[in-house]
């Protein structure tokens, strides 16, 4: 089914995301979604100053939690573990795999139900759990269609977003046995309904991500709209829950700051449908809900980020996806064109450390710099200063780049280098500056009509005839 | 490797790089003490509701079972399951089975294949309600099963006025929830909803396509 898109390398990045510039449909699709999602999130904040108060909790809080960040694991743990969940360590995503299919094994499970995980999808849990033979269907309405269509979620919040009524119309009746043609989204709704339903009776595992974990009581936040979370945390005998280890908080109070943040600044929503708070398996004497839930924390490079001060602040992130939303190269690109599980700003930021920077730079210099992804952030992540880092640490010499990313260096070009050296040079030195500008107006005619990415958008550069300073004392 | 060891070379790397602990944040002095009567908060509560796509009825104590009846007879409900903590209360049981069956959702099982076939709503008590974002609070417990409130296509809850605070922070402190939590509790604030068909909204995704909120004004 899906392929793996973390192999994709980055020099695609750029055809990828020219094809889709090319593409008025998508081109729509992506404005329009864009827009209506700024407009919902931009109603939720009708009072700028209580936002920026708010704002400033939640980062405080996030700050906080990630000060703490191993004691409040080991807490966490504790915890759970005496609440009677289960606690499994995977420092990369082949670990996650095993331990997943370890328990499937163990209870002799043959079909997986899932909620929506962004770190399942950062594991690849759905052709590892294929490849072991079991089962497993995504039962968030937009991953559903993306799993129908063998693709990956192009938004973290709004995994399709990317196709159009018609298209998941054409899909359903291609892909559902039994479907006509509808491109009613009540009935395509009621059909993804109909057909996720039995899966959720029948399951013997459901699957869900983490949006908060509170260490103090042990409890598991979800955040969801449609049930489907709920379903795959209640309905199944076995609930297995993963998520990365930074999505730790001490305090349960410290929880309604960051919902609050988290859902006014995704989805425009004051509060979802449902929150879903867990705490525990199913107690001797209750009706309903799992005999055993599981909780599988990720490293998967967070470590490496939190490693580096600067660079640990991405860890703050609630995933909201506000920053894509706002960005003026997601909302032209999509999310597929990056190529790696989260697009957007968080992704070139986040990216990099799950997956080595020697694939995922060219993702650092795909921005403006224009900072609307730093001024919507709920827990206000500098992403602009991260990703100057970022093209930092990938443009060293690799000889003395340090370990601070894995892959630093990997972009450094010994010529480039010398260039701007040279060019730092020029600028420095009045003299040298004053030399090159006026050789450069003289050997104007020696400007190449070919100036490499420059010249793929714009006519080609080319000095003056006479300097500006020239100019100005012989006007 | 093992288990044991993952976790130990997880938390040594973040150990290593730990600093001092910053300071604990106040989350609490942000949420400020409403100073609204308790029937404009309940108001509030139900505006919300309703905006969201949440029907709302009102109801006194006595009324209850008749005005449960009304509704299920609105909206068809033939087969009812009621949670077992409404069940002791006999005179609305007999009230609710003039007029229709109940499922039996006894003390010890939840009968999944009639939730999930036959049963046309779900009833439910809750444990309160949060007038700042128009929500229902469910704790789940021995007699408080999750999926009443979750498979059937209709919920239908009942909230007692008294039972509605300002905000979940609120919630949170009065009642000390930081000192223990049980299995399960979930905020529902509007029926199940999706907008992941380009940004339609849609009701009835996976959980209940109506929600029934019965306000009980007990004085």
């Amino acid at each position: 089914m899906n392929q793996p898109l973390h192999f994709v390398p980055s020099d695609e990045f750029r055809q990828r995301a020219q094809a889709v510039v090319e593409n008025p449909a998508l081109q729509k699709s992506f404005r329009g979604a864009m827009d209506f999602l700024q407009n919902k999130r931009l109603a939720q904040f009708p009072d700028d100053v209580a936002l920026q108060r708010l704002r400033d909790l939640g980062e405080a809080i996030r700050q906080y939690s990630l000060s703490k960040l191993p004691d409040l694991l080991e807490t966490l743990e504790a915890k759970l573990t005496a609440n009677g969940i289960q606690v499994h360590w995977a420092e990369t995503p082949e670990d996650a795999n095993r331990i997943f299919i370890e328990i499937a094994q163990a209870q002799g499970a043959r079909a997986v139900i899932k909620g929506k995980s962004m770190v399942s999808e950062e594991v690849e849990l759905n052709h590892a759990l294929q490849a072991a033979g079991i089962e497993a269907l995504e039962s968030d309405m937009g991953e559903y269609i993306v799993q129908l269509a063998d693709e990956k979620p192009s938004h973290i919040i709004m995994p399709a977003i990317h196709k159009t009524k018609v298209e998941i119309a054409e899909l359903f009746a291609e892909r559902i046995p039994g479907v006509d043609y509808t491109d009613s989204v009540d009935e395509l709704i009621q059909i993804g309904r109909k057909v996720l339903r039995d899966k959720f009776a029948t399951a013997d595992i459901g699957v869900s991500g983490v949006n908060l974990m509170v260490a103090e009581t042990g409890t598991l936040c979800l955040v969801e709209n449609e049930g489907n979370g709920r379903m795959s945390t209640t309905v199944p005998r076995i609930h297995v829950a993963i998520t990365g280890i930074e999505k730790v908080v001490e305090k349960l109070t410290h929880v309604p700051p960051l919902l609050s943040l988290l859902t006014r600044s995704a989805t425009g929503q004051a509060i979802t449908t449902y929150v879903n708070m867990i705490s525990s398996p199913r107690k001797p004497g209750e009706l309903d809900g799992p005999d055993e839930v599981h909780l599988i924390l990720l490293d998967n490079g967070r470590t490496q980020a939190y490693a580096d001060p600067q660079l640990r602040s991405t860890l703050q992130c609630i995933r909201c996806g506000a920053c894509m939303n706002h960005c003026p190269v997601y909302t032209r690109i999509g999310g597929h064109a990056y190529g790696t599980t989260y697009p957007g700003p968080i992704g070139k930021i986040i990216s990099p450390h799950l997956l080595g920077l020697d694939s995922t730079y060219a993702l650092a210099t795909a921005s403006t710099l224009c900072g609307a992804c730093a001024e919507v952030c709920p827990v206000r992540i500098p992403i602009p200063d991260l990703l100057i880092r970022l093209r930092t640490e990938a443009y060293k010499n690799p000889a003395t780049a340090g370990e601070a990313v894995r892959g630093a260096g990997s972009a450094y070009s010994s010529v480039a280098m010398a260039l701007w050296h040279g060019w730092a040079a020029t600028y420095r030195y009045p003299t040298l500056y004053r030399l090159f500008t006026w050789c450069a107006s003289r050997l104007r005619f020696l400007t190449p009509r070919k100036q490499g990415g420059w010249t793929r958008n714009h006519v080609a550069m080319q000095p003056a005839k006479r300097r500006f300073r020239d100019r100005l004392n012989r006007p | 490797m093992s288990q044991q060891a993952i976790r130990q070379r997880i938390l040594e790397k973040l150990r290593a790089a730990q600093a001092a602990p910053l300071a604990c944040p106040d989350a609490e002095v942000f949420y400020k003490e409403s100073m609204e009567d308790q029937p404009t908060r309940v108001e509030r509560l139900m505006l919300h509701m309703k905006n969201a796509m949440a029907e709302v009825h009102r109801s006194s104590a006595a009324d209850l079972g008749s005005c449960l009846n009304r509704i299920c007879s609105d909206k068809q409900v033939q087969l009812l399951a009621v949670a077992p903590e409404l069940l002791s209360d006999s005179a609305l049981c007999e009230h609710l089975s003039q007029q229709l069956q109940m499922l039996p959702v006894t003390q010890c099982h939840v009968d999944q294949e009639a939730l999930f076939n036959t049963v046309d709503a779900g009833l439910t008590l809750t444990h309160g309600g949060i007038a700042e974002t128009g929500t229902l609070v469910l704790w789940s417990g021995d007699e408080s099963p999750r999926m009443l409130s979750l498979v059937p296509p209709v919920h239908i809850a009942i909230l007692h006025a008294s039972c509605v605070v300002e905000s979940l922070m609120d919630m949170m402190i009065r009642e000390k929830w930081s000192t223990g939590l049980p299995t399960n509790v979930v905020l529902i604030s509007s029926p199940s909803k999706t907008a992941d068909i380009q940004q339609t909204l849609a009701y009835g995704a996976h959980g209940p396509k109506q929600l029934v909120v019965v306000l009980v004004e007990d004085r």
